[in-house]
């Protein structure tokens, strides 16, 4: 039996444009998209036997892969990768633009993260001046937008809520749904998100203040990795 | 050959093996496969296309004014039409069947997926982590169509598809490489305590806390290993063999944890699929 490629059959022997123009409208879409696709194409089929033009853009892909590869490989066993990691995961690395070469790094619930959205600053000696009744005198909910069953409410005063995220828990002032949950009220708010993975954390501390321009301002409050 | 015959061919009569049918010896694989991938693409944009419209509101009413991003990487217009933009660029893939402007959609597909993947409101999403690599498949499959013998390019087409395959896999097991994860505590903090899904609000429903406790510790760590193994067999599976167990392992991944994962992992699974087409002869 020939092989398949070898017998490509001639351009005649297929309806042409001009013929099947009139039939090809009554065509529903699909119909039209599956008949081009079997339509012999104009393209070479040099009896199975690849051009002999290079294929760069095959080999630069592989390539990336190994080194995204490579990289994950090297992450359980090496602090630098792991931190640096974990620092992605935090907007928190040196350059933008390092940060932007690893974004496409797959990092599908990687390590263990949690995050805690506080209404006052994460000061202990500050937290210790103030006293919950005057925050709570008639012991309401303190944050009506910590509702939702995901967020585990905190006895500590000052803390909206805590929980825990698969990945990049940034998102938790960042991401859509996040900052219509902590954003709405305009009122300053406390990020502190942390990151463990084999014995190595991260934790970022962000405060978001509220800007004239009807957004926030985002301050770092540590650089410490 | 009839012409008739061709005609009323569809998709769900090919038989892809039969090369006595002289169809068959006519299918354009590569174009089918590249089809078939900017369909999983763009069901993956859309599946939370609820989210994103909510998102480009908030993005609009509360900016958060960020040093980390460029000013324009912040700009809410800018992820709205790169958000567009792929979706089209997509759409015009699949649709274009000349090179030159068929190559340039795609190319159009990984600049919007890139941006998305940087931009302060989406750079969190891995649906465009995915997205993204699978445009990027998807430009140099486009690149390629003109210039190779098209079972040659199928089969590298699955290869390289597998090559991504088992690079997201193993970008998940090992940031499970840890304690937290084969302990369970982290999957059970996420999905087992209160995630309304139906496959939790089924073991809540059965168990007690401690039994809930100790399943979930045998999920994560069936997951951590799914990932690991599947990471290292994927890519030196047959091609067929491969797209089998990448659409099962995807699909169920999906499908025992959380339904918008799916925005995560349709154009993974149409990824894998593209090994069902590439000829079993060729392969030997």
């Amino acid at each position: 039996m020939p092989h398949p490629v070898d017998s490509s059959p001639s351009v005649d022997s297929f309806p042409s444009t001009a013929d099947d123009d009139a039939k090809s409208k009554r065509r529903t879409f699909w119909q039209f998209q599956m008949f081009q696709a079997m339509s012999t194409s104009s393209r070479p089929t040099n009896g199975g036997t690849e051009t002999d033009s290079i294929d760069w853009g095959y080999h630069t892909i592989r390539g990336a892969l190994a080194l995204v590869a490579l990289w994950l490989l090297l992450m359980p066993w090496t602090t630098s990768i792991a931190i640096t990691s974990m620092n992605r995961f935090h907007l928190k690395t040196r350059s933008f633009w390092l940060w932007a070469a690893m974004q496409p790094i797959p990092s599908m619930y990687n390590f263990a993260n949690t995050t805690e959205v506080r209404s006052l600053p994460p000061t202990d000696d500050l937290v210790g001046l103030i006293d919950p009744l005057v925050l709570n005198p008639l012991g309401f909910d303190l944050d009506p937008l910590a509702a939702s069953p995901a967020n585990r409410r905190n006895e500590t005063v000052g803390v909206i809520a805590q929980r825990t995220l698969n990945h990049f828990p940034a998102r938790d002032m960042t991401w859509a749904t996040a900052r219509h949950r902590w954003l709405q009220a305009r009122q300053d708010r406390w990020f502190i998100f942390r990151s463990t993975y084999r014995g190595h954390t991260v934790e970022s501390q962000f405060h978001l203040q509220p800007d004239e321009r009807g957004g926030y301002l985002v301050l770092v409050m540590d650089n410490d990795s | 050959m009839s012409q008739t015959a061709l005609r009323g061919s569809t998709v769900a009569n090919l038989d892809l093996e039969t090369a006595s049918d002289p169809t068959s010896q006519t299918i354009d694989r590569p174009t089918i496969a590249l089809r078939i991938v900017q369909f999983g693409m763009l069901t993956g944009l859309v599946w939370k296309f609820g989210y994103f419209r909510i998102g480009d509101r908030v993005y609009h009413e509360i900016p958060l004014w960020q040093d980390f991003f460029p000013l324009w990487l912040q700009n809410p217009d800018v992820l709205r039409w790169s958000y567009i933009t792929a979706c089209v660029a997509t759409m015009l893939t699949a649709w274009i069947t000349q090179g030159h402007w068929r190559t340039l959609a795609a190319a159009l597909g990984v600049v919007s997926t890139s941006i998305l993947c940087l931009h302060q409101g989406t750079y969190n999403d891995m649906t465009f982590v995915t997205a993204w690599w699978c445009a990027l498949w998807s430009l140099w499959l486009s690149m390629r169509m003109d210039r190779d013998d098209p079972d040659r390019l199928m089969e590298k087409a699955a290869h390289l598809g597998q090559t991504i395959l088992a690079v997201v896999l193993l970008g998940g097991a090992a940031g499970k490489w840890t304690g937290e994860y084969w302990s369970g505590q982290v999957l059970y903090d996420i999905y087992f305590v209160d995630r309304n899904y139906w496959f939790f609000n089924f073991l809540r429903s059965s168990l007690e806390t401690d039994d809930l406790r100790m399943v979930a510790t045998g999920y994560s760590r069936f997951v951590v290993m799914t990932e690991t193994i599947g990471s290292i067999v994927i890519w030196t599976l047959p091609p067929r063999l491969a797209a089998l167990v990448g659409v099962l392992v995807f699909f169920s991944i999906a499908a025992m944890s959380n339904f918008w994962l799916f925005s995560v992992l349709n154009p993974l699974i149409a990824l894998a699929s593209v090994g069902f087409l590439v000829r079993s002869q060729s392969r030997s």
